[in-house]
């Protein structure tokens, strides 16, 4: 079952509409990537988003599921007077590691960019040297900073 | 061959910069006393496949990728081909971030990354990418971005390093200032503004407005498309003459330029108040850079509207930086090679 699916299935445990958050902890994806899929589930008909991060099922998308045997519709009707309060939690997710890109998408070959030239290779080596400086004065700084902090502390 | 690695290595640093811009994704690379930039529109245009197309395509050396029924033509060709059909091009990043609008965003960077700066020399090298601040006026973060960028350069073979867009200009122009200063980066997607002492960053935000927030509304007041209205600012916008000049099209851009100086000087005003005020013996510099900054009369628009807002820190001299559009790129490429001169 991929991703999508996955997301279709959780909005109708959720009786048919969830936030973005609980879609999250179900799936360990970032909300921004999710919202990615989402989006592209909204453009597909499969789902609705009627407000900012709330996602609803739409009919399509109850018919792709039971299509797929995901789901038995007669067995789990949705009901909305009875409908699970989900209050979402602020967590940073770490991010998946790889994402499929879009397949066939094939490249002509032997392009090359257009390229400027310039001589400022000495400059910049100069100011790379003046930046490393800037770090290590600052970072000494705050040592100093920090020893003479805790001799205050202990004394 | 380890060894032939490290003598290479010794002369010149493995590192490379790299600017992901809403319009320009540029790459900058030091080779002796040269620094070889290489450049990309950010955009795509898709038309429908043809065997004949294609060959044309092939023959005028356009990039292009092919998928389905569909040709991408991906940078500069694109924007010509979709100033031909009266068409916008299509954007893989949209306010500095990957565009969620989008279905092709990801494969098409990925694509003009790989073009733009090429395969590593060794599998040491780092790579130091710009990334924006995390805005203020719009309900997005950078982390989607942020780390998809660095796993397209890690699948390269790159080491990959983030650098805040607006400290990239610091470093890249006030040196001579002991990267005291507030480098204020105006591209096609986003504001960046960072504001350092001693190259610390006190604070950094950005603002989802710039160059193509001005196309977008020049377009709409004057009916015409939002690449037209791109073709003509770059080709040769003056915003002394637009001031006075008859055409509605540069009156526009004059009354946007305008618009857009204000809104980005307000949310300076606001972000200033509210972070500490460190104590400085000289006036802060100002550095601007980015494909937005660079018509004529851009600076002495920015700096009228300056003495008018009054910024809470005693501001000193403001300027335009000597290469506008490079200004980003230059500033990774000095973080990497101080990167690397540190753990050498």
């Amino acid at each position: 079952m991929d991703s999508e699916l996955k997301i279709l299935k959780k909005i109708f445990e959720e009786n048919g509409r969830a936030h973005i958050e609980s879609i999250s902890d179900y799936l360990g994806f970032g909300r921004d990537y999710l919202r990615f899929l989402c989006q592209r589930l909204v453009e597909k008909d499969l789902l609705i988003s009627s407000q900012r991060d709330w996602y609803q099922l739409s009919k399509k998308g109850k018919r792709e599921l039971k299509l797929r045997g995901l789901i038995d519709l007669r067995k789990k009707r949705l009901k909305r007077h009875l409908k699970k309060i989900v209050l979402p939690t602020l967590r940073l997710r770490e991010f998946p590691k790889k994402i499929k890109s879009a397949p066939n998408f094939t490249s002509s070959k032997n392009y090359n960019p257009p390229t400027l030239k310039l001589k400022l290779g000495k400059k910049i080596e100069k100011t790379a040297s003046s930046l490393t400086r800037a770090r290590q004065s600052q970072a000494k700084g705050e040592d100093e900073v920090r020893t003479s902090s805790t001799e205050k502390l202990r004394s | 061959m380890a060894k032939k690695v490290k003598k290479i290595g010794s002369q010149t640093p493995l590192v490379r910069g790299l600017d992901v811009g809403t319009s320009f994704i540029y790459s900058a690379q030091k080779v002796g006393p040269e620094v070889s930039f290489k450049s990309c529109r950010d955009c795509f245009f898709d038309i429908e496949h043809s065997d004949f197309i294609e060959e044309i395509l092939k023959k005028s050396n356009v990039r292009y990728a092919l998928k389905g029924e569909r040709i991408y033509i991906v940078g500069e060709e694109a924007m010509k081909f979709a100033n031909v059909f009266g068409k916008n091009t299509r954007r893989p990043l949209r306010n500095g971030v990957i565009s969620p609008d989008e279905e092709e965003s990801l494969p098409v960077i990925e694509l003009l990354v790989k073009d733009t700066l090429g395969s590593p020399r060794s599998n040491e090298e780092v790579v130091c990418y710009s990334v924006p601040a995390n805005p203020i006026d719009v309900p997005f973060d950078i982390i989607y971005h942020q780390n998809i960028i660095r796993m397209f350069l890690e699948n390269l073979g790159y080491q990959a390093k983030p650098l805040n867009e607006g400290l990239a200009v610091i470093y890249s122009e006030l040196a001579r200032n002991n990267f005291t200063g507030m480098g204020i980066s105006l591209g096609g997607g986003m504001t960046n503004v960072c504001f350092a002492v001693m190259a610390v960053p006190i604070f950094s935000f950005s603002i989802a407005r710039a160059g193509d927030w001005v196309d977008e509304q020049v377009a709409r007041v004057t009916n015409e498309t939002m690449s037209k209205i791109t073709a003509i600012k770059e080709a040769n916008l003056n915003l002394n003459l637009a001031e006075t000049s008859t055409d509605k099209i540069d009156q526009a851009l004059y009354i946007y330029y305008d618009s857009l100086i204000g809104y980005v000087l307000e949310n300076i005003k606001g972000e200033m108040e509210k972070s500490p005020k460190p104590r400085l013996e000289k006036p802060v510099p100002i550095v601007l850079a980015g494909g937005t900054a660079k018509p004529k009369g851009f600076l002495r628009m920015f700096e009228e509207s300056l003495n008018k807002i009054k910024l809470p820190l005693e501001t000193g001299e403001v300027k335009v930086a000597s290469y506008p559009l490079l200004s980003v790129v230059k500033g990774t490429l000095i973080a990497g090679i101080a990167e690397r001169k540190k753990s050498t």
